[in-house]
């Protein structure tokens, strides 16, 4: 289990007030370090999954393990922690809170987490330090650091987002169709920046997206329809 | 960051409707406390304008309207006593003593009081405090004497001439300036109704409207050298009230009710401290009505902030998301969300405290013009730390409705950013 960094058994989630589940998965692994899309239409079970996985709704049946922990086991406010600790978390748009400074929001993720905090103090840097070398080689301009982050242009504020979710080097950074509200320029300067960043700390990244043109920046694309059985019987 | 200065940048950058919630708390505060603060001050203002007094006499009327008349000059009297009735009673068996006053006139705008010599020899205030002179001495025939307050109000000390006018009203068109008085003495300030007022003798009084105007006034010398020896001849016809001093305070009850049925004139007798006490108890209902009228003012704000509290949760989901993702329990939302209430009502309530103090300097000058009794402005009581806590404390309770939504909304919503 340990080799993985997701694994998924028999992993079934239905909600509150429905009768059927709406995700039901045999199996899934995710190796560390591997970077994958996870591709679905809407309906699919894919924000149901990431909910599982990032630990907000609890593991009803099956089980669920990430980097070798099972969530089942956790607490609420286990969970919680587990995610402040391992894992960065991106979305579609409205990361940022207005009202704190871009490097204000970044520092958040720091603050939130022990764990991000000691393993910067074991690398040597300090919180800003880092904040602002993340800033740097996503290519936020040190002027723009200390604006509210409601100033910052879209394609600015998911790369904000990105270093928020990638100081203290969390293992997974799950990214929820974080340039789906970018151009193609800025999409790609994105993606490389993200793919370089994963690299440097041998992240695993799950990037959610309809796109199908990047699909050559990652090592495998995962159709949730193929492995969600409830969607199977849907559309088949 | 701490959790409370998220909150605070939270409701910062929701400046407009934090503000309006800080002021509608601190507007209720200052009520609650203002309605405590100027009751308390009142009462011990009033409580102290006069002692050792055993009885106030007057003509036929309502207790506390006599007793507002003689010692705060508010109102007037409805009739008069006559100085032979008065003569009576002061040479009556158990009285010490008795201080004859004759209302009616004022200095511009402030009483003014006819009575003699004795009204400085007997009167006390506070705890037994005799009255002082600042300068000058009490009044002879054609001097007067005035309050601290008058004398720094009109500039006046001893030396000057003062000229009386008819009524009570700042502005009188009847003046007695054919009678003008030299100040003889300037009272120490008392923090009383004693401040406020003129003292001239009961004889000048009579004689500016036209009493004993006949006679020849001769020279000072004489209405001076013979002041005590027209005891058979009244100075005035007749007086507003007279002040008693028995000699066993025991008595006072015996001879109230003696006066009160006494059957050459319809008198009412009084002793101050029953009468300030059934005062006490006509405004205290009115006290009570104030409290809890401010209790709903206070109720109001904070279903005021609970309103604002509760509509900023539709529009902060995002916010809400965005600390969920990065780790945030729905524990952590729930305190943010009691944090900024929290910190919503504290503001509110310094807010308060400031308006309150403000206030009370504002209109400190104003009450003791209007009523003579001076607001000493203190630090905040006990009673009043207590009012804070019940606002604090309603404050949290409030506060638990939507941190409790806030619960509920992260605990579903979790990491989706509902619109």
């Amino acid at each position: 289990m340990t080799d993985f960094s997701v694994s998924v058994r028999d992993l079934a989630y239905t909600w509150r007030g429905q009768s059927k589940p709406t995700l039901n998965i045999d199996t899934l692994t995710i190796q560390h370090g591997e970077r994958i899309i996870l591709r679905g239409p809407s309906g699919s079970g894919k924000s149901t999954l990431l909910s599982l996985l990032a630990g907000v709704h609890d593991v009803q049946d099956g089980e669920l393990h990430v980097l070798g922990k099972s969530l089942k086991t956790m607490s609420q406010s286990q969970r919680d922690r587990y995610r402040a600790d391992h894992m960065g978390y991106i979305f579609q748009q409205f990361n940022l809170l207005p009202f704190l400074t871009v490097q204000q929001n970044v520092l958040l993720a720091v603050e939130f987490s022990r764990a991000r905090r000691e393993r910067l103090e074991k690398a040597g840097v300090n919180a800003s330090q880092e904040s602002e070398r993340l800033l740097t080689s996503l290519g936020i301009h040190n002027q723009l650091w200390h604006k509210p982050a409601s100033e910052l242009s879209v394609g600015q504020q998911q790369r904000v987002a990105a270093a928020r979710a990638l100081i203290g080097a969390p293992e997974i950074l799950i990214a929820d169709e974080p340039t789906s509200a970018l151009d193609a320029d800025a999409r790609d300067n994105f993606l490389a920046l993200l793919k370089e960043e994963c690299g440097r700390h041998n992240i695993t990244l799950i990037f959610v997206t309809h796109d199908a043109s990047l699909a050559s920046h990652f090592d495998r694309i995962i159709e949730l329809q193929s492995i969600n059985k409830v969607a199977l019987e849907v559309h088949s | 960051m701490s959790l409370f200065k998220l909150a605070l940048a939270s409701l910062l950058s929701r400046k407009s409707n934090a503000l309006l919630t800080i002021f509608a708390i601190a507007i209720s505060v200052t009520l609650l406390l203002g309605v405590e603060r100027v009751s308390q001050e009142t009462r011990s203002g009033f409580a102290n304008t006069i002692s050792g007094t055993d009885l106030i006499v007057g003509a036929r009327s309502g207790s506390v309207n006599l007793l507002l008349y003689s010692v705060f000059h508010i109102g007037n009297p409805t009739n008069n006593i006559s100085w032979q009735t008065y003569q009576h009673w002061d040479q009556s068996r158990h009285i010490a003593w008795t201080v004859p006053i004759a209302l009616g006139d004022s200095v511009r705008g402030f009483p003014v009081v006819g009575t003699d010599q004795r009204y400085f020899e007997h009167f006390r205030y506070g705890r037994q405090q005799p009255l002082q002179f600042a300068a000058g001495q009490p009044f002879h025939i054609g001097d007067a004497v005035i309050g601290a307050e008058v004398a720094r109000r009109l500039g006046l000390s001893t030396g000057d001439d003062l000229v009386v006018a008819h009524g009570t009203g700042s502005v009188s068109f009847h003046e007695h300036d054919d009678h003008p008085l030299v100040i003889s003495g300037v009272l120490e300030r008392t923090g009383t109704p004693v401040d406020q007022a003129v003292y001239v003798h009961l004889r000048d009084l009579d004689m500016m409207h036209g009493g004993h105007a006949h006679e020849p006034e001769g020279d000072a010398e004489h209405a001076h050298d013979h002041d005590h020896e027209h005891a058979d001849m009244p100075p005035i016809p007749g007086i507003s009230a007279f002040l008693v001093g028995l000699e066993s305070r025991p008595r006072a009850i015996f001879l109230q009710r003696e006066l009160n049925t006494y059957r050459a004139e319809p008198l009412t007798a009084i002793m101050p401290g029953t009468t300030l006490q059934e005062l006490w108890r006509t405004l205290s209902g009115f006290e009570r009505a104030l409290t809890v009228v401010s209790a709903f003012v206070l109720l109001t704000g904070l279903i005021g902030m609970l309103t604002t509290l509760l509509a900023s949760l539709r529009e902060r989901r995002r916010e809400m998301a965005v600390l969920r993702s990065i780790g945030a329990g729905p524990r952590r939302i729930f305190a943010l969300l009691i944090s900024e209430a929290i910190a919503l009502t504290i503001a509110g309530m310094l807010l308060g405290v400031a308006l309150l103090y403000g206030l009370m300097f504002a209109l400190a000058p104003w009450i003791q013009q209007a009523f003579g009794v001076v607001v000493s402005i203190g630090g905040l009581t006990t009673p009043e730390f207590a009012r804070l806590g019940v606002v604090l404390v309603a404050g949290f309770l409030i506060s638990l409705i939507p941190a409790w939504r806030a619960y509920r909304n992260s605990l579903t919503d979790g990491l989706s950013m509902r619109i």
